[in-house]
């Protein structure tokens, strides 16, 4: 079993952070730029030391461990290749250093190469090399060092949106053929959501949410969670507590909710109501549930999708998607229904709250 | 442990040069200043403490005075030929009024002496100011001027002026150079916005050129009247300073104190003072920099 | 590069005016060296008495007398110091550099401030100190005597030049060696001095420049002729051949060939490292 257990604390950058990460699995850590998560990548990798905590890998303590000894490797933002040495001579220097032979960096670097079709381009520079191809680079000179764990720190960042999606694929196929334990960081949701076993969303420093992506989507345990994941972002409106079964929006309307709400709240409580723009519908109304007028401000027509942003009696906005075949016009008023199941309710402290349903 | 051996290794890295500094460079300046302090010779063993005796003779000593206001009339010169003069040469050749081959040619000829040692400069115009025989001389008199024909390097009213005209001849292409990359980093669209209006091209000198390059024309003002009083070896070469202390500097007179007069205390008084007059010169820059930003 | 110019048409007065002072001063510039190299091939009296003409007869021979009188000895030693100094320079600037740009430890902002401060202290004033120095270590007037001082001042400017060009060297780069396990002595040899060649080829540049015209260290510090560089050099030369100026104009051409070659072939680099250099 290989799991890595990290209870730790490096003052103002990571807060009190427990992860751990079971054997070959694909863990994303994701969040906003600044929340910790390279941080905490590079204490895995041994390049940034912390503060208090432990790191353990297969059950032995890493913390004083030199990074080329941890059996890790790392594929970087910026590639990291040597600009002066050859694709092998790149993928190789692992092995060199270590003092390994020449026929046994060969055949490793071949291997690696033929697993990421690089055999005709070891020879070249990286200058010589395209975006994707240099990203391939990076990873086979990891491969080669066969690791028990691969990190990867914001690796499709540096390429452009056409470039990114393949290489996402790619990265997909890899993972299933190499058959090892990775950790990746990225601020893109929708890369955590597509390629993660299991997704750690981060915050300032903490750890908001663990758990499956569609765990953290259909369920997420708090605002930040539930903002951060999906696009077009989850709608927020704010509502009144009225009794144990309606809330009342502030933009008009009421949610009926089939069952109670959790006894801690009170009337005149405060709590958002947290709708994805996609469980929305137009045309036939649901019973139990909220009913919202407004105003199409702006109808963006997508071709397989439409998505309509409505004006709210009280200056909020809604975002609704929905089919291609939506016939709105901005200035249009469109009335728009949810059902209760469908509504997360946040509390005053931004907590999730789970609804008997 | 792998540890302790990270810890040291980045000191191994730096430790030959703060050696070096500290004893060869450093070392010696502090040794300079305490020297001073003293009146010795290098022949007799004893020393005696004297406090600022020797500053007081330094005071008092024509040829300081002297020295010093060559010091400071070469300063004077250098600045109008190194910077005045040269900020207008290399604004004529980058404003691209010769085509680029030209251009490339003047930058090269007028480089050229820069890279000559200064005792072949020296030596070389020696001979060319010599009396009647001399390229000078030669020229005055074929064009029949012979009436402006000195003994240049041996009157005491032109030794001065001979060298330090040697020196400008030496350095005012390097710094004609070093401002043509200055003026290049003005972007090109700012020239070009000035021409639409109209405006000429001494206007765009006067009120784009010139700012623009402010930042570089103040170090290179300072770093040129740094050498104006730190000046040795050209004036060594070419006169030693004579006729008769008439172009004598503060290098050559430091130089002779100690060398030759062997008044090494005293010499080490008039090193100080230079070193004092350049770090003011250097301290003047840094509030100048930080008053324009 | 240079601003377009428009009018392609003739020439105007302030043009010409332009042009003819240029052309003055690239005279002027270039005339004493030609006159130089026509005078190292005259019979000495030749030299002055018809200065303006070409030589009568091209007398190699000045050469050959100017080598012979010690001229190739002077040349040794500078190439010799110069070698030395520009090297060693170079490599321990480069190590500072690299130590204070990459690796992490503590006092790095005192120690690159002690560093540069060695820029303002000039070298005129250390020089009798430095005499006293040399000689208590016993290597007043060798080869040591020369090299050591000018590694010593010329590390401040070159350690400067080189670490602003490595901090454009990307961190990640060292952190992947790290990751494959290199020390930073692997690091330093084989991927920052690589990467950095273009710097340190400029800074060997200047600083052989500095070092092979250097005057007043060069006077103080060796009297033997066998040790003197040829800067210095030239001024017991000139001394010895009172009187024979061909033949000394011979030396001096000698002393500046090697120099005004490399000039000529590699201008571009020449002058843009020059530059560039004192810009920063």
């Amino acid at each position: 079993m290989r799991g890595i257990a990290k209870s730790f604390s490096t003052v103002e950058v990571l807060k009190d952070i427990d992860l751990e990460v079971e054997d070959k699995e694909f863990v994303v850590l994701v969040g906003p730029s600044g929340c910790g998560k390279s941080t905490l990548l590079r204490i895995v990798a041994g390049l940034e030391e912390m503060t208090e905590g432990d790191l353990f890998i297969d059950g032995r303590r890493m913390n004083d461990v030199p990074a080329a000894k941890r059996g890790l490797a790392m594929v970087f933002q910026s590639y990291a290749l040597y600009p002066h040495m050859t694709v092998a001579e790149n993928m190789s220097v692992g092995l060199r250093i270590a003092g390994e032979r020449k026929d046994v960096i060969a055949t490793k670097v071949g291997a690696a190469a033929r697993i990421l079709q690089l055999e005709a381009l070891l020879d070249r520079l990286p200058k010589q090399l395209s975006g994707g191809q240099r990203q391939r680079v990076a990873i086979g000179r990891a491969i080669v060092r066969n690791p028990k764990v691969f990190l990867f720190d914001e690796p499709l960042s540096n390429l452009d949106a056409a470039l990114r999606l393949q290489m996402r694929l790619e990265l997909a196929k890899l993972r299933r053929e190499l058959d090892a334990t990775m950790i990746y960081v990225t601020h893109d949701q929708v890369e955590a959501m597509t390629l993660a076993d299991k997704i750690v969303v981060m915050n300032g420093g903490r750890i908001e949410q663990i758990g499956s992506p569609l765990e953290l989507y259909n369920r997420p345990r708090n605002l930040f969670v539930a903002g951060f994941l999906g696009s077009p972002r989850m709608n927020f409106l704010v509502g009144q507590v009225k009794s144990q079964t309606v809330i009342a929006l502030a933009s008009g309307g009421e949610l009926a909710l089939a069952g109670g709400l959790e006894s801690s709240l009170a009337k005149g409580d405060k709590v958002t109501l947290g709708i994805r723009p996609e469980v929305l519908v137009t045309g036939v109304l649901p019973k139990h549930g909220l009913s919202i007028t407004g105003k199409a401000l702006v109808v963006e027509r997508l071709g397989a999708e439409t998505i309509i942003y409505l004006g709210l009696v009280d200056g909020a906005q809604l975002t609704v998607k929905t089919d291609g075949a939506a016939t709105v016009n901005p200035g249009d008023d469109l009335t728009v229904g949810v059902p209760a199941e469908a509504v997360t309710l946040f509390g005053p402290d931004g907590l999730a709250l789970q609804p008997a349903l | 442990m792998m540890a302790i051996q990270h810890r040291m290794v980045p000191y191994l890295f730096v430790l030959p040069a703060i050696i070096l500094l500290l004893v060869f460079v450093y070392g010696p300046a502090v040794e300079n200043v305490i020297y001073s302090l003293y009146a010795w010779s290098s022949m007799s063993p004893d020393w005696r403490f004297v406090g600022f005796g020797n500053y007081g003779e330094l005071f008092a000593n024509p040829i300081f005075w002297t020295a010093l206001l060559n010091n400071i009339v070469y300063a004077v010169v250098s600045v109008l030929f190194q910077v005045a003069f040269a900020l207008g040469l290399a604004a004529v050749l980058q404003a691209g009024v010769f085509g680029p081959r030209l251009r490339s040619f003047f930058r090269t000829t007028l480089f050229l002496p820069s890279i000559l040692p200064v005792t072949v400069v020296g030596l070389l115009w020696q001979l060319i100011h010599q009396p009647t025989i001399g390229l000078i001389d030669q020229l005055l008199y074929t064009t029949g001027l012979e009436s402006l024909s000195h003994v240049w390097l041996g009157e005491e009213r032109t030794a001065l002026i001979a060298v330090v005209m040697v020196s400008q001849w030496q350095w005012t292409g390097y710094m004609m150079a070093l401002f043509m990359v200055a003026i290049a980093a003005i972007p090109r669209d700012l020239y070009e916005a000035l021409e639409l209006e109209g405006a000429s091209k001494l206007q765009t000198f006067r009120h784009l050129t010139v700012p623009g390059v402010r930042e570089s024309t103040l170090i290179f003002t300072v770093i040129t009247i740094f050498g104006a009083f730190k000046v040795f070896d050209i004036v060594w070469v070419m006169t030693a300073g004579g006729p008769n202390h008439a172009s004598e500097v503060l290098g050559t007179h430091m130089y002779r104190s100690a060398f030759r007069d062997d008044v090494v205390g005293y010499a080490s008084a008039v090193a100080t003072v230079i070193f004092f007059l350049t770090i003011s010169v250097g301290y003047v820059q840094l509030k100048l920099q930080r008053d324009h930003g | 590069m240079t601003v377009a110019a428009k009018s392609r048409g003739g020439l105007t007065p302030a043009h010409a005016a332009l042009l003819i002072l240029f052309w003055l001063l690239a005279g002027a510039s270039v005339y004493p060296l030609f006159w130089l190299f026509m005078s190292s091939l005259k019979s000495s009296p030749e030299m002055f008495g018809s200065t303006w003409a070409l030589p009568e007869e091209w007398r190699w021979s000045n050469y050959a007398a100017a080598w012979e009188a010690g001229i190739s000895q002077y040349l040794v030693s500078s190439v010799i110091v110069t070698v030395l100094s520009t090297i060693l320079v170079v490599f321990l600037s480069a190590a500072a550099a690299f130590a204070l740009v990459v690796l992490k430890f503590r006092g790095k902002t005192p120690i690159y401030a002690a560093i540069l401060g060695g820029l303002i202290l000039p070298p005129e004033v250390a020089l009798f100190p430095l005499f006293k120095t040399l000689n208590t270590l016993g290597i007043y007037n060798t080869y040591l005597a020369l090299i050591i001082p000018y590694v010593a001042f010329g590390i401040p400017f070159t350690t400067f030049l080189i670490r602003a060009y490595m901090v454009t060297i990307p961190a990640e780069l060292n952190e992947a060696s790290i990751m494959d396990g290199a020390g930073p002595v692997w690091t330093f040899f084989h991927v920052h001095l690589p990467l950095c060649r273009p710097i340190l080829a400029s800074a060997a540049l200047i600083e052989a420049m500095r070092v092979w015209n250097e005057f007043i260290f060069a006077l103080t510090f060796v009297e033997s002729e066998s040790v003197k560089t040829i800067t210095i050099g030239m001024m017991s030369f000139a001394n010895a051949l009172r009187g024979d100026w061909a033949v000394l104009m011979a030396g001096l051409a000698i002393s500046i060939i090697p120099i005004l070659i490399t000039f000529l072939i590699m201008q571009r680099q020449f002058i843009g490292g020059l530059t560039q250099g004192a810009i920063k």
